[in-house]
């Protein structure tokens, strides 16, 4: 037999334990939490609004939505709040809205709290916590910034100061 | 050549063994993989003696003994270099990123279609009930789990959030119960949340209808199943009489916190390292192409 053939085999062979070693190997990449949508569709739930009415996130489809999931026991989104509402009220005009996302308490408590804190950006309840789990929340605050088609363009985990709330939407609001 | 044939679908077989049924622990087992390529080796040999004979046409044979090889490397590397077989559990809406698969999981939200989702850089695969799924050198197939959906709130009847700090989903109501606990010879499904407005955290152990049977203490109600409650407050500490039984869809008031669960089927995917497909195919025409070439063509 042509030397040359077996050698070919063996090369061939060579080959194959490089495929089925590399086929095995964990791709140790991706990223975790809200990070891991961008570029999604963002998903929408029907909850409801402070004042009981329906609401959801698809709603807002057209606007860019900052959205931020948070919880009145929760210290860091205490803190961030009143940047929220900065941003809320300086790009309102540009087509931005900020919506909170209450998690898994009642609209009482979340009115009382959103009140104290003199909060004018819509807030839903959302009792279920569906919207943290979808987003996959690794804590709260957790903050989506979504596009006017309704696409996932970045997502950060704990709270944001304001510059850092401008950086996620100014291209954004540049672009439209 | 009957006989060199003979091995090389002995070995093909047994490759193909591990495509059909994935991740047994003997393909690991370091004596089956030796026996493997111990079984390589002799039709190895034997072809090339049967190419020095001139029963067949060397190039012919050599494509046999190539395939075989091709064969035995999938099925070899599957025993030996693959990960254990896992059990990927996700909370409802949840994803979760599996590295091996390079991809993540999308589990559903409870009563709708029990199908999970695989989304590989766009390629999206749907695992649902029964029979699996091929993804990259993995099997994927269903499994149904009982999972438990729990709902707190204050004395005054106040939602509160539950949050799972060690879960699958920081913020899910529902508790996956991935680990068990030994109760009285019982191994039960068993989790934990916290509670953190109310400064609590809640231990579970789930009860199905059989073992929920053989407690005495259990309260009336419920659809069969119970859950057992254990509040303590955030520091682990006990709080007295803060441990409770309570019927599967019944409330129960424990440690300022009143309490509800309710057991439901939900989906997890089993994952199991099957050999290389595409190593596996080019392997098994060879083996198949070299052997017609045998049968055909006399030296």
């Amino acid at each position: 037999m042509n030397r040359r053939w077996v050698w070919l085999a063996v090369l061939f062979a060579a080959a194959l334990v490089a495929v089925v070693v590399a086929a095995y190997l964990p791709s140790g990449s991706g990223a975790n939490g809200p990070a891991a949508l961008v570029g999604k569709a963002a998903p929408s739930f029907p909850v409801v609004d402070l004042a009981g009415k329906p609401g959801a996130l698809a709603d807002y489809r057209g606007k860019i939505v900052v959205l931020n999931l948070w919880a009145s026991w929760c210290p860091p989104c205490r803190a961030e709040m009143p940047d929220l509402e900065r941003l809320s009220r300086a790009y309102l005009s540009r087509g931005v809205v900020v919506l909170g996302v209450d998690q898994g308490e009642g609209a009482g408590r979340a009115r009382d709290f959103a009140t104290s804190l003199g909060i004018t950006y819509p807030v839903l309840i959302d009792d279920a916590q569906q919207y943290g789990r979808v987003y996959a929340a690794l804590g709260l605050p957790t903050t989506i910034v979504i596009d006017a088609k309704g696409v996932v363009r970045s997502g950060f985990d704990g709270a944001l100061t304001y510059a850092q709330m401008r950086a996620a939407v100014d291209p954004l609001v540049a672009a439209t | 050549m009957i006989g060199l044939l003979a091995g090389c679908a002995v070995i093909a077989l047994a490759v193909l063994l591990e495509l059909v049924v994935p991740g047994q622990p003997i393909y690991q087992y370091g004596w089956y993989n030796a026996l493997l390529a111990t079984a390589f080796v002799v039709c190895a040999v034997r072809a090339r003696g049967l190419a020095r004979s001139g029963a067949a046409p060397a190039l012919a044979l050599l494509t046999v003994a190539v395939g075989t090889g091709a064969l035995t490397i999938a099925g070899v590397a599957n025993g030996l270099f693959a990960p254990d077989p896992q059990v990927v559990i996700g909370s409802p809406g949840a994803s979760v990123r599996v590295d091996d698969l390079r991809g993540s999981l999308y589990f559903p939200l409870t009563g709708t279609d029990p199908v999970v989702r695989l989304d590989r850089g766009g390629s999206v695969t749907e695992i649902g009930a029964g029979g699996f799924h091929i993804a990259a050198a993995f099997a994927l197939s269903q499994v149904s789990r009982q999972v438990l959906a729990v709902d707190v709130t204050d004395a005054r009847g106040a939602h509160l959030t539950v949050t799972q700090p060690n879960g699958s989903a920081f913020l899910s109501p529902v508790l996956t119960m991935p680990t068990q606990q030994n109760i009285a010879g019982m191994m039960l499904p068993f989790d934990t949340f916290a509670v953190p407005a109310a400064h609590r955290v809640v231990k579970v152990v789930l009860f199905d209808r059989r073992h929920a049977e053989m407690l005495k203490t259990l309260p009336p109600g419920g659809s069969g199943g119970a859950a057992l409650f254990s509040v303590s407050d955030e520091n682990d500490r006990a709080i007295p009489h803060a441990i409770g039984l309570a019927p599967d869809g019944a409330t129960v008031a424990l440690g300022g916190l009143r309490l509800k669960g309710v057991a439901i089927p939900y989906p997890a995917v089993r994952i199991a390292a099957v050999p290389v497909p595409l190593v596996l195919g080019l392997g098994v025409l060879l083996l198949l192409g070299g052997a017609i070439w045998c049968r055909l063509r006399k030296p």
